[in-house]
């Protein structure tokens, strides 16, 4: 056990602990998920490392967490528990160690993770036990997980719905949190080499303000419009640094992400295809408050890393309705004081991201997201939550 | 390094719409014409080529491949309107076995639920006013050459008020011998809630 331990972190490294070699080598089968053997175990850390600050039980098939519920007396002071790639599949366990005062928790790879409706949902579970959470490590927040393992030729899940969980939700989270509230140049790292972008606006007789959308015309493709081959080719943004300059350009908006309706169209192993239809607000400019409506297709396939990344991209904007401009943004989805302020002490701001550092950390690779009740962070392929503590956030990673 | 490939002259002639099929080029056998039936959107068939180390060889390539994407692009909607409004049993013709449709949200698979759900539809008129087209990068698509097609206009079906409506498709080439057959892979309509309709 001494050499699982290591000292200078005051953490005990129990992950796979069956299939240890030295146990085995003594005839000691130290099944963990059997009450006596957890027993026993708790009972050699009471003894030998009762400071333990950080313990992992990963990979040890743990259905239950009765016998470790001991641990708030054994080892009262661990702050760090990792419970990746067990059995749990309820959250009602983790509430057998409700006395433990976790900072950090993994909880990835556990059935309990797919058992919530959403992850605001599980996320309230996981808070209700261990209210000083700082950090929760769980793939669920990116289900299925951004490593891509597709199954060949799936049919499309039944969609069309608010799916907050697919990931295409979760792409398209990650996408508009940049484009709305950060340097657009950070989706550089969202987009293919060789993507392509258009953007289009649909003829509408009866609309009563179309010029309000001149913003948006001078990039306006239509192949039925536009016969000339020089025009269509220019008019298609091809490469990703033509196509970051080209949204960049474009007026900045606020997406109301409760607005949005997603369709599933292809996923193989190879391309991931969704259309998502919903509204955004112009938040500067002339037409500052316009409401529009947008329909926009995109094309993803696994890049370097198993990272998915953008390689066709098509906008379709128009002006919203009378009926959908009255139905934007009723849901509120930042609350008005929350806003991204890391290590800050400043509260109720109005500015969202007013200072250039907080702009710089908004890129596809690494970026973060809050709404006053968790704080979300994507960083090499990983979701990861922040709880915040009382009073201001704090940054952990 | 050549990420697409496509028809390799690009010929301007052959670019506007339907007269691509009467044009002189004795290289060609346009007897394939008689064969194919009114439903399918076929081009050319497509051939490897080479260019002989121009530094704009990548650009030409794309160029060519965006050319080929708006002439399917073009054929393919207008045969594909014409056959939902006017040809609507002889529709599924136009879609892969594997094929899917998402139409408001509801699912359909495969061309035996296809074809239940469009003989179920009533009947259309179709008014496209917006077409926009992109080639799919190769890497998405395993090399199969496709397109992904985006329109919009309006739909009147029978015994219901007219919709505006966006739609999207990709596009799969299916070589022959003779021709460049595209069918449908996927297939997303939505109704767009315009003014006060």
């Amino acid at each position: 056990m001494n050499k699982r331990y290591d000292v200078s972190q005051q953490a005990l490294d129990l992950q796979k602990l069956r299939f240890d070699q030295d146990l085995r080598d003594h005839d000691i089968d130290m099944i963990l998920n059997r009450r006596q053997c957890m027993a026993a175990t708790l009972q050699i850390i009471e003894r030998n490392f009762p400071e333990l600050l950080s313990l992992n039980l990963c990979n040890n098939k743990l259905y239950w967490l009765d016998g470790l519920s001991d641990i708030v007396e054994k080892a009262p002071q661990v702050k760090i528990l990792n419970l990746s790639k067990n059995e749990l599949r309820t959250s009602t366990e983790l509430d057998k160690l409700k006395g433990l005062k976790l900072e950090e928790l993994w909880l990835e790879g556990n059935p309990l993770c797919s058992a919530f409706p959403d992850q605001s949902a599980y996320v309230s579970a996981i808070q209700d036990c261990f209210p000083k959470l700082l950090r929760l490590v769980s793939a669920y927040l990116c289900s299925p997980p951004l490593f891509l393992t597709y199954a060949t030729p799936t049919a499309p899940k039944p969609c069309g719905s608010h799916h907050r969980d697919s990931l295409s939700s979760l792409l398209l989270h990650r996408y508009y949190l940049i484009y709305d509230y950060g340097d657009r140049q950070g989706l550089l790292d969202a987009y293919h080499d060789e993507a392509c972008f258009s953007l289009t606006i649909p003829f509408n007789p009866e609309d009563p303000d179309p010029n309000s959308l001149e913003e948006y015309f001078k990039d306006n493709r239509n192949i039925k419009k536009h016969k000339d081959p020089f025009l269509r080719m220019q008019l298609l943004k091809h490469t990703k640094y033509d196509i970051v300059n080209c949204i960049s350009i474009l007026p900045k908006t606020q997406h109301d992400f409760n607005s949005y309706v997603v369709d599933l169209c292809v996923q193989t192993e190879m391309m991931l295809c969704f259309s998502v239809n919903g509204l955004f607000k112009e938040v500067e400019g002339k037409s500052q408050g316009s409401v529009r409506a947008f329909t926009r297709t995109f094309i993803l396939t696994s890049g370097t890393n198993s990272s998915l990344c953008i390689v066709n991209d098509e906008m379709i904007v128009r002006n919203a309705s009378p009926k959908e401009t009255q139905s934007a943004f009723s849901i509120p989805m930042l609350p008005p004081s929350s806003s991204y302020v890391p290590d800050q002490e400043q509260q109720g701001t109005a500015q969202p991201f007013s200072t250039q550092s907080e702009e710089q950390n908004l890129n596809w690779k690494k970026w973060e997201f809050t709404n006053g009740n968790f704080h979300l962070i994507c960083k090499n392929n990983f979701c990861y939550v922040l709880l915040p503590k009382m009073g201001s956030w704090k940054n952990i990673y | 390094m050549r990420k697409y490939r496509g028809d390799p002259q690009g010929n301007r002639e052959r670019y506007c719409g339907r007269s691509h099929y009467y044009c002189e080029d004795p290289q060609k056998s346009y007897s394939y014409r008689v064969k194919q039936t009114r439903e399918d959107t076929v081009t050319p068939p497509m051939s490897e080529h080479t260019y002989s180390g121009s530094p704009k060889t990548m650009s030409v390539d794309f160029k060519t491949y965006v050319d080929q994407a708006c002439r399917a692009a073009e054929e393919f909607v207008s045969i594909y309107y014409e056959t939902m409004d006017k040809r609507r049993r002889a529709l599924t013709r136009l879609y892969l076995d594997k094929a899917t449709l998402i139409w408001n949200g509801n699912v359909v698979t495969g061309l035996d639920a296809l074809s239940k759900f469009f003989e179920m539809l009533p009947s259309s008129e179709f008014q496209v006013n917006m077409l926009d087209c992109q080639p799919v990068h190769e890497q998405a698509t395993q090399s199969q050459t496709t397109v992904l097609v985006v329109t919009s206009g309006i739909v009147k079906f029978d015994g219901n008020k007219q919709h505006y409506f966006n739609q999207n498709f990709l596009l799969t080439a299916q070589s022959t011998p003779n021709s460049t057959v595209w069918k449908i892979a996927s297939d997303c309509f939505r109704f767009q809630d315009w003014a006060s309709s």
